[in-house]
């Protein structure tokens, strides 16, 4: 008989997948439902962030740190503990693959988390690490948005001269006018 | 004679300092996101204008030396013509590279809810 799988709440996803249990995609379609719910792992700002700095500082690579902080997301070791198990004991290697392939995709989702992280408790003064700290810090602007933001800034400058504006750079908005 | 000398007992280890506990903001500020932003002040739209200005001027001396000009012109008229074209040419070059560089380059990075 399967053990019973603690899926993440209420995901149609989760629940088509249920139906074959233990399987790469459950354990691929949970850690995307994991990283992908913010409010969760801001909730648990310290255990994340530092643990993620620790593991950086220990050499990991990102697909390891993903990996822990699943674990900790989870607030259930044995969950990653067996996943890790599956792994190694892989024989044909096709799920490990298949894992580590998909955990170094949300490598992106990871450093978005850590750059909202610093940014959202700036008083705390977060140190990021040096291994990741170029991707922290490098955004990729949309063509559209640097556009947007570009015709903003030159009709701003023109038709309110001495405002300060605020403008966002991923969608080109104008946040605030004084 | 047996000493009845008992031996000290070994000074327990220091503790090592604990690090000061750190405020847990637990799901205080869940849900933001951090975005990059730039502010437009005083300084830059005074460049923006003082560039758009000088290519509003070469412009407009361009348009009178094409109504009002001698036919042929002068030589003095076509100088003034290269001049204008000069200037023209090179401050729409100087807007687009302001405010392309500008947008490019995020002053800081802010945290707001998330937009749709």
């Amino acid at each position: 008989m399967n053990p019973p799988i603690a899926l993440a709440p209420n995901t149609e996803r989760l629940k088509a997948l249920a139906v074959q249990p233990n399987s790469a995609e459950l354990r691929i379609a949970e850690l995307d439902e994991l990283l992908a719910d913010d409010d969760r792992w801001l909730g648990q700002f310290e255990d994340v962030y530092e643990k993620a700095c620790a593991k950086f500082d220990e050499g990991g690579d990102a697909g390891e740190v993903v990996l822990l902080l699943w674990g900790t997301a989870c607030d259930r070791m044995s969950a990653y503990q067996s996943l890790i198990n599956d792994a190694r004991t892989n024989a044909r290697g096709q799920f490990r693959r298949r894992f580590i392939a998909a955990v170094t995709l949300r490598m992106e989702r990871l450093v978005e988390l850590m750059r909202t992280m610093v940014v959202v408790w700036q008083e705390l003064e977060l140190e990021t690490p040096d291994a990741i700290y170029e991707a922290v810090w490098t955004i990729r602007i949309p063509v559209v948005a640097q556009l947007r933001a570009m015709w903003n800034l030159f009709w701003s400058s023109i038709l309110h001269p001495r405002s300060e504006t605020t403008i966002e750079l991923k969608t080109g908005r104008v946040l605030a006018a004084d | 004679m047996p000493s009845d000398e008992k031996p000290e007992p070994e000074p327990a280890p220091a503790e090592e300092p604990k690090k000061p506990a750190r405020t847990k903001p637990r799901g205080r500020k869940a849900g933001k996101k951090a975005y990059p932003v730039l502010t437009k002040n005083r300084m830059f739209a005074g460049l923006v204008c003082g560039v758009l200005v000088f290519a509003l001027l070469a412009f407009l001396t361009l348009i009178s030396l094409a109504f009002f000009g001698k036919d042929p012109p002068t030589q003095l008229q076509s100088r003034l013509a290269d001049v204008c074209y000069f200037v023209i040419t090179a401050t729409i070059g100087a807007l687009v590279g302001l405010v392309g560089g500008r947008a490019a380059a995020p002053d800081t990075w802010q945290s707001g809810e998330p937009k749709t």
